[in-house]
C-alpha cells in the first residue's frame, strides 16, 4: 500500500476512534483508558514526524557535502533548519513529558553539533543518547539497537576532536561489533537496509575525518576499508519496511566521492 | 491502534523519495502534524469533560 495512503488511513482511523469516544462520553474508566492510549499514540506519531523534519534537512546537508563544490550558504541554512526542527521536537517532548524520546532528541542534537564542528558537545549528546536509548520506542517496539548507531557517531566526533588514533580504534571496534554482536546481527536479519546504512556510515565518516584532518598516512587503510564497506551495499535489496528495492545509491555516491578525493 | 514506528518509517521513506525540494517535503510532513494536532485537541477536550 502507498505509505501516504497508509498514513491517511491511519488518520482516518484516528478520526473514527475520536468520534466513537465522543459518542461514548460518560462511560467512565474504560473510556478514559482508551482515550489516554489514543492520545499517547498520536503524541508518538507527532514526535516521529517532527524528527522526520530534522532528517529531511540532514539529507539536504548530506547532499550538499556529497557535491564536489558544496554551497556553503545552502549547507549552513540546512544545518540551522536541522537545529530548529530538533528544538521544536524537544519542546514538544518536554511539554508532554514524553521521556521515551529523550534519547532520539539527544541523537539529533549530537548530529547538529557535529555539523557545526562542536565535537565536545556532540560527544556529550551521544553519551546521553546511548544512556537512555533502551527506552526509545524503536527499541521497545522493534528492538532496534540504536546505541550502535550512536557509538559510531561518537567515534567520529572523537576523531574530529583531534584524537585520531583513539577515534579510529573506536570506529574499528564498532564496525566489528556490527559484524559480530547479537543485537547487530538480529538487526541485519530483520532490516538489512538499516544495518547496511549504519555500518557503511562508519568508514565513510572515518574517511571524511582522514580527509579533513589531512591524515595522509592513513590513505591505504581507509581506501581498503571503504572498498570493503562498498561490498555490503553493492547489491540492491528488497525490503517491505523500506518499500521495494533499496539500491543504497546515496551511500555508493558518498563512497565513490571519497575514493576519488583520497586517490 | 497505531503501529507508529514501522508506519512512520515507510511514510518517511516515501516522503524522501517524492519529487521536489526539501521545502515541499517538509510542508507535506507539516500537513500531517497539523492533522494529528487537530485530533489531539479534540481528544484533550473530551478528556477534560470526561474527568469532570
Amino acid at each position: 500500500m502507498n505509505p501516504m495512503m497508509d498514513l491517511d488511513l491511519q488518520i482516518a482511523g484516528i478520526k473514527k476512534t475520536v468520534t466513537s469516544i465522543r459518542e461514548k462520553r460518560g462511560k467512565s474508566e474504560s473510556t478514559l483508558k482508551v482515550l489516554d492510549n489514543v492520545i499517547k499514540n498520536i503524541q508518538d506519531l507527532i514526535v516521529s514526524l517532527l524528527l522526520e523534519k530534522h532528517l529531511l534537512y540532514q539529507h539536504q546537508v548530506m547532499e550538499e557535502l556529497a557535491k564536489n563544490k558544496p554551497d556553503a550558504k545552502k549547507k549552513e541554512a540546512a544545518i540551522h533548519n536541522m537545529y530548529i526542527a530538533t528544538i521544536a521536537a524537544e519542546k514538544y517532548v518536554r511539554t508532554h513529558k514524553l521521556t521515551q524520546w529523550d534519547s532520539r532528541i539527544n541523537r539529533c542534537l549530537g548530529r547538529v553539533a557535529d555539523y557545526k564542528g562542536e565535537y565536545m558537545k556532540a560527544i556529550k549528546y551521544y553519551k546521553l543518547a546511548i544512556k537512555t536509548c533502551r527506552k526509545d520506542p524503536e527499541y521497545t517496539v522493534d528492538k532496534t539497537p540504536r546505541w550502535l548507531e550512536y557509538e559510531a557517531y561518537l567515534a567520529y566526533s572523537v576523531m574530529m576532536l583531534g584524537e585520531v588514533d583513539k577515534g579510529m580504534m573506536l570506529s574499528r571496534k564498532i564496525y566489528r561489533k556490527f559484524l559480530t554482536d547479537k543485537h547487530a546481527l538480529d538487526l541485519k536479519k530483520r532490516d538489512y537496509p538499516t544495518w547496511a546504512i549504519w555500518i557503511t556510515g562508519i568508514p565513510i565518516r572515518a574517511a571524511r575525518a582522514v580527509v579533513e584532518l589531512e591524515q595522509k598516512g592513513r590513505k591505504q587503510e581507509i581506501v581498503g576499508w571503504l572498498n570493503e564497506a562498498y561490498k555490503l551495499i553493492e547489491t540492491p535489496i528488497g525490503s517491505n519496511k523500506w518499500i521495494g528495492k533499496v539500491d543504497f545509491g546515496f551511500r555508493k555516491q558518498e563512497i565513490n566521492n571519497l575514493l576519488a578525493i583520497i586517490n | 491502534m497505531i503501529k507508529s514506528d514501522a508506519m512512520v518509517k515507510r511514510f518517511a521513506v516515501s516522503v524522501r523519495e517524492q519529487k521536489g525540494d526539501t521545502i515541499r517535503k517538509v510542508k507535506l510532513v507539516d500537513h500531517y502534524i497539523d492533522e494529528l494536532k487537530g485530533q489531539l485537541k479534540i481528544l484533550s477536550k473530551v478528556r477534560r469533560k470526561e474527568l469532570k
